[in-house]
């Protein structure tokens, strides 16, 4: 199983950390819209760059 | 709305899916293979879409609008949670699920268990289960379009169900997979440009622009730009069930077969996620935007309908048909699924008279899910909520596949396990420690299959030898 766009060591440390701040930051921020509104916002944008990186990256599926 | 409008809307639609079906007929070979995954021979963009077609159901433009407007950016949360979750664990588990259904010629996921841990009662276990999970969250998917086309436009429910169930059973039989992929991008198309259309409409014409619109909801609705409006155990329990629905739900993980290479995989991955993103901050904008319009709503369900109610005639059509588009394609998808599993897992894949076996179990199928929409059980809605946390249960029977020492025995019992957690605590109504079912369910089948598979021997010489995390 060579052909894998992410390892493990690397997959699990990544949808721990994506998934601890997503549990947490958004419930101490303020009630207004550059709150938990704007953070759940930002977070899949960042975390879908992150996955494009990485599908990118293995140029020999292409 | 007007009730020959509508017919004619849904007429056009059906016609127009019908003629993609046609098309998809005329591509399909022969065999089993070909009917149910398309022969792994679909493109990244109709993968993409056939994918979040079967994901997004009614829910979002119906429940989701609704839950956003009680409890505000929470809900958004909740949703984002699982649309990252299932984006990451597709990056992972896509690739290597995609290349094992190759290698093995696996149609469904249930097959990939029995091969995996080389017995077939774990299929058929994990078949009926899912087809015990599945069957109310479809016929959800028929109420929401009955109430909404009696509720809309005055179609009788009974008749709104019935159309449903014969548009169902004409794209599923008709070419199988091939055929429910391609009207699925048919629906997700739909889906995604008319909630653009409406959001715009409401947010620009009716609340004079975004400015206007964040400056209403920071002023006089503050408390739903919170993130803490819904508990905090609540969102856990509804969050963590979603989170694996890619792996637990036959319907979606069948996905990762289909692809007709790794570079189709990938694209499908990426604009999965776009379309999820996008489709999820929309509804979410909608049910925010009802609050500012129409803040005395005061059943959620119906917070849909009103603000259909109060834009023009076309645009409510239109968006009344991606409703009704996102429920049906949710429905052919796991109606197609459950059929593959049963027609594989009990009836095997060599004889060609299995054809003719899958689409009746096909029909049968969509008829037992209609027949129990029929009745419109209020418990209907609980057990479709049951189903995504019961369904948890076999989440460590996937994930395990990679795992040397994990063993049928622990696979079988921790689905059995877990799936009773799950129905008992919803049957009884219990919570214990506050803590929602499906985190009792996640716990006890991966406790129970990590011990099972410790205390018990795996098989010798095992297929999957060779798979290995690396």
């Amino acid at each position: 199983m060579k052909d894998n766009f992410i390892t493990f060591k690397v997959f699990l440390p990544i949808y721990l950390f994506v998934l601890i701040i997503d549990f947490s930051i958004p419930f101490f921020l303020p009630s207004r819209v550059i709150g938990a509104y704007l953070f759940w916002i930002l977070l899949p944008i960042i975390t879908f760059i992150l996955v494009i990186f990485f599908l990118e990256r293995r140029k020999h599926f292409e | 709305m007007s009730k020959t409008l509508t017919i004619l809307g849904i007429l056009i639609w059906f016609v127009t899916g019908c003629i993609i079906s046609l098309f998809a007929n005329r591509k399909t070979g022969k065999g089993i293979s070909e009917f149910f995954i398309a022969n792994r021979k679909i493109n990244g963009f109709i993968a993409a879409m056939t994918y979040s077609a079967t994901t997004y159901s009614s829910f979002m433009m119906v429940g989701l609008v609704g839950m956003v407007y009680v409890v505000g950016v929470s809900a958004f949360g909740f949703e984002i949670t699982y649309l990252i979750s299932t984006v990451l664990l597709l990056l992972y588990f896509a690739p290597k699920y995609w290349e094992l259904g190759k290698r093995y010629n696996c149609i469904t996921p249930s097959e990939l268990l029995s091969k995996r841990y080389e017995s077939n009662s774990l299929g058929k276990i994990v078949t009926v289960f899912s087809f015990i999970m599945l069957i109310p969250y479809m016929s959800v998917q028929f109420m929401g379009i009955g109430y909404l086309l009696e509720g809309l436009a005055n179609i009788p429910y009974i008749l709104g169900t019935f159309i449903a169930l014969i548009v169902i059973l004409t794209y599923t039989i008709w070419a199988g997979m091939r055929s429910v992929a391609w009207t699925d991008a048919l629906q997700s198309l739909i889906m995604l440009i008319s909630s653009i259309l409406l959001v715009f409409f409401i947010i620009y014409v009716k609340l004079d622009g975004f400015k206007n619109f964040f400056s209403i909801l920071e002023t006089e609705h503050s408390d739903l730009l919170s993130a803490s409006k819904m508990p905090y155990l609540k969102f856990i329990g509804l969050s963590v069930p979603w989170m694996f629905f890619a792996l637990t739900n036959p319907q979606v993980s069948q996905r990762m077969f289909i692809a007709r290479d790794k570079k189709s995989l990938k694209n499908m991955i990426i604009m999965f996620a776009i379309f999820g993103f996008l489709y999820t901050l929309i509804v979410v904008s909608l049910g925010l935007a009802a609050k500012c319009l129409f803040p005395a709503v005061s059943k959620s369900d119906t917070v849909t309908s009103v603000l259909l109610s109060h834009v023009p005639m076309l645009l409510a059509l239109i968006v009344l048909i991606s409703i009704v588009a996102a429920s049906v394609s949710t429905v052919n998808s796991i109606t197609l699924t459950l059929s593959s599993m049963f027609t594989i897992d009990f009836f095997k894949k060599s004889a060609k008279k299995n054809l003719f076996l899958a689409k009746l179990t096909i029909v049968f199928i969509a008829i037992i899910a209609y027949l129990f929409s029929l009745k419109r059980f209020d418990v209907i809605v609980e057990l479709s909520v049951m189903s995504s946390a019961g369904l948890l249960a076999v989440a460590p029977s996937y994930i395990g596949i990679f795992w040397k020492k994990s063993t049928k025995a622990g696979a079988i019992i921790s689905i059995l396990a877990g799936g009773s957690v799950a129905i008992i605590m919803y049957s009884m109504g219990q919570f214990p420690l506050g803590i929602w079912p499906g985190i009792w369910t996640a716990i006890v089948s991966v406790i129970t299959f990590i011990f099972f598979s410790l205390i018990t021997t795996k098989p010798q010489n095992m297929i999957f030898e060779s798979m290995k995390i690396e």
